[in-house]
């Protein structure tokens, strides 16, 4: 074998060796490191899937979303605002929306109440069992598995709720979403347009927002800018900027809790420089001796090195497969408050983590290299201890 | 065996575990998602946003929440974001 | 001419208010398998001049050549290059490191030349076995005796087959037993040409025959007169 490669590897092999004679004390630092490195890839791989899963499910999300604002608020907005839209060139169809929250004082739910106008008979295979409500007899709804768990029904088809105004509506379950779809179905109770203007005392002449179809998919930005120039007091939500909303959204929040981590981080260094820079009367001898025995400045720095990298290296593998197992096999169990917040009607979902480049890149920026730098920058200065040291 | 040797078969079988894990939740990708439905659903229902914290219109609805979201729904609920989800409701 | 000195002087702490001259003035030649023995009370110089000799430092002043190689003013770097191919060192204390067997021990120098483990083993087996400490090879040094420990640091100072060994009061620990054998190596080394400069005022080794010449020094400087 090439020998500057066999010196290498001698030197790996001596520095190998001086971790094992410190094992127990290596092994903690390398279990504390390989915690540092879990939490922040978790965060990387958990902030990965939920984007991802965003981008994945809402790719076919309305293509622009219309609101009346006033005072800044979002108030109802009158259906003739479609018809004045229908003037622009390149919409094929205007939608009235009729949504809202219901919220349950005796289970502390807030359950999503969405009204349809005409049901897509495709929507028949997102159903575990039953069938959709007619349209034509009222109360008829489907529910979502999270809205099924929280009602807790136990087999009655028929329960009541409050309108504001303290009067009972019964609905009438017909159906519930497959729990595969609980992602965007959980707290979700579905019925026709008439029920929902019932239930919200909302009058035929408005509805909660406008959903607008374009022909195509290209001009969406386009006709989003003539929407909001003709409707001066409305809000003009379109299909990118959702998708943009949640990397911002997840991007945050991820670096939110990152930040609180940092703390932790930093601690961590400290603790690696304190003990790479205090060097004991021991390691000077050595270090002096191994010079005398014809040992360069850089081997001596190059065993450092490898004891550092191979410290990193492991808490970098272990790290991100804790992170991994985390987020895949317990659904990122430890951060689900700082992601997702709280919340009484929670889905039950699986999420797949998506290792990126970019994302183990910065999860080495932040851990690895600082580990490094502080563990090799103050062996420099141990390294150049002169020979003779260790004559007198 | 040389401890350079030991380090590198303990990498191979770390690697080795990296990459079965990788494969073995690769196959849960395909039982879990149903992408058909996922399409039905968002498409039929008009559905802007995912259903992952239900307590507030920001939560809910974050991508077309009211742009200035003053209150939660919950009558014990604290405030906005980084509070409402570091806490639960006051019991 | 293997090792030769001219006007060297060797000043610790240059420029300080802690100056101390070591070597002042300091001639001397060694011819190749010559066996020189440095003499003199502690703080006469001996260890600053056998360092010299043996590359780890440079000499303030004067010029030294040491196998055919100028030192004076050689950068740390290449002092070391040379050292490793042409010096072997036997130190007062051993210098042997305790959390190491004594095979590691042995093999050391080698590690940083790229030899494989395999090549590293044999040679420090056969120069063990020669020196009767092979059945301790797998031995802690902190876990045999002084002579064993002098026999091991002989070994590692043979490992690279170097022209020249240098030794720093190599008897100081040593009964007189354990003494006289090294010497017996010493003479065996010599009769496989190599040049050797130790450093003493063990009677036992300034008058062994296989000693050449009796270099005096005192107060850093000089005196030589034949054994």
């Amino acid at each position: 074998m090439n020998t500057g490669l066999e010196k290498q590897r001698n030197l790996l092999d001596y520095g190998l060796m001086s971790l094992w004679r410190r094992k127990t004390k290596n092994l903690s630092v390398l279990l504390v490191f390989a915690l540092v490195i879990f939490l922040m890839s978790s965060f990387q791989f958990l902030t990965g899937a939920l984007t991802d899963v965003a981008q994945q499910a809402l790719r076919l999300a309305p293509e622009i979303t219309v609101q009346r604002m006033v005072a800044g608020r979002q108030e109802q907005i009158p259906v003739s605002y479609g018809d004045t839209l229908q003037e622009i060139f390149g919409i094929r169809r205007v939608e009235p929306r009729v949504w809202g929250y219901h919220f349950s004082t005796t289970t502390g739910g807030n359950i999503t109440l969405l009204g349809v106008s005409s049901f897509d008979p495709r929507l028949e295979t997102a159903l575990l069992q039953g069938r959709l409500p007619n349209g034509s007899t009222a109360g008829e709804v489907v529910l979502g598995q999270g809205v099924v768990r929280d009602l807790d029904l136990q087999g009655r088809r028929k329960f009541s709720f409050f309108r504001p105004e303290l009067t009972q509506k019964t609905f009438t379950v017909t159906g519930e979403f497959k729990p595969e779809s609980e992602l965007l179905t959980a707290d979700l109770m579905v019925m026709s347009i008439a029920d929902t203007r019932d239930f919200f005392h909302i009058s035929d002449t408005y509805a909660t927002d406008l959903l607008v179809t374009v022909a195509n998919p290209a001009e969406i930005e386009t006709i989003a800018r003539k929407i909001a120039e003709l409707l001066p007091d409305t809000r003009v939500v379109t299909r990118p900027q959702i998708q943009k909303t949640y990397n911002v959204v997840f991007g945050w929040r991820s670096g939110f809790g990152s930040v609180c981590l940092l703390t932790g981080l930093a601690a961590f260094i400290i603790l690696a420089w304190d003990k790479a820079s205090g060097m004991t009367p021991e390691e000077k001898r050595e270090i002096g001796i191994l010079k005398l025995l014809g040992w360069q400045t850089s081997d001596v720095l190059a065993v450092r090195f490898y004891e550092s990298f191979a410290v990193s290296f492991l808490a970098l593998l272990l790290g991100c497969t804790l992170g991994y197992v985390h987020i895949a096999f317990f659904d990122g169990a430890l951060f689900r408050p700082v992601m997702f917040g709280w919340s009484v009607i929670t889905p039950h979902l699986h999420l797949v983590p998506v290792v990126r480049f970019g994302d183990v890149l910065l999860v080495i920026c932040f851990t690895v290299l600082p580990y490094l730098a502080v563990t090799v920058i103050p062996a420099w200065r141990a390294a150049s201890v002169p020979p003779d040291s260790a004559m007198r | 065996m040389r401890p350079s040797s030991f380090f590198l078969v303990l990498l191979v079988i770390l690697a080795l575990g990296d990459g079965a894990l990788l494969f073995l939740s690769s196959l849960q990708v395909h039982s879990t998602p149903d992408q058909q439905a996922e399409e039905v659903l968002v498409a039929g229902l008009g559905l802007t946003d995912l259903c992952l914290a239900t307590e507030a219109r920001y939560t809910r609805h974050v991508a077309i929440t009211d742009a200035i979201a003053p209150f939660m729904d919950h009558p014990g609920a604290l405030d906005h974001f980084p509070s409402g989800s570091f806490y639960g409701v006051a019991q | 001419m293997m090792i030769s000195i001219h006007n060297v002087y060797k000043t610790y702490n240059q420029g300080l208010t802690n100056e101390v001259a070591a070597l002042h003035d300091i001639n001397l030649d060694v011819q190749r398998n010559e066996v020189i023995c440095l003499k003199g009370p502690s703080g006469s110089g001996k260890s600053t001049l056998l360092s010299i000799i043996g590359c780890v430092f440079p000499p303030t002043s004067g010029a030294a050549q040491v196998a055919g190689k100028k030192l004076s003013r050689l950068p740390d770097r290449f002092l070391t290059l040379h050292r490793r191919e042409y010096i072997g060192f036997i130190f007062q204390q051993f210098n042997l490191l305790p959390q190491l067997t004594v095979l590691d021990n042995v093999m050391l120098p080698l590690m940083v030349l790229g030899y494989s483990l395999e090549v590293r083993c044999e040679k420090a087996v056969v120069l063990l076995e020669r020196l009767g400490v092979d059945h301790r090879r797998h031995f802690l040094v902190s876990q045999i005796s002084g002579g064993e420990l002098q026999r091991v640091a002989i070994a590692r100072a043979l490992i690279n087959d170097p022209p020249i060994i240098l030794a720093d009061e190599p008897t100081a620990h040593l009964d007189q037993k354990l003494s006289e054998r090294f010497l017996g190596f010493m003479e065996e080394f010599k009769q496989e040409g190599k040049t050797i400069v130790m450093t003493s005022h063990d009677p036992l080794v300034v008058e062994h025959p296989c000693v050449d010449r009796v270099v005096e020094m005192m107060d850093g400087r000089t005196r030589s007169s034949c054994s």
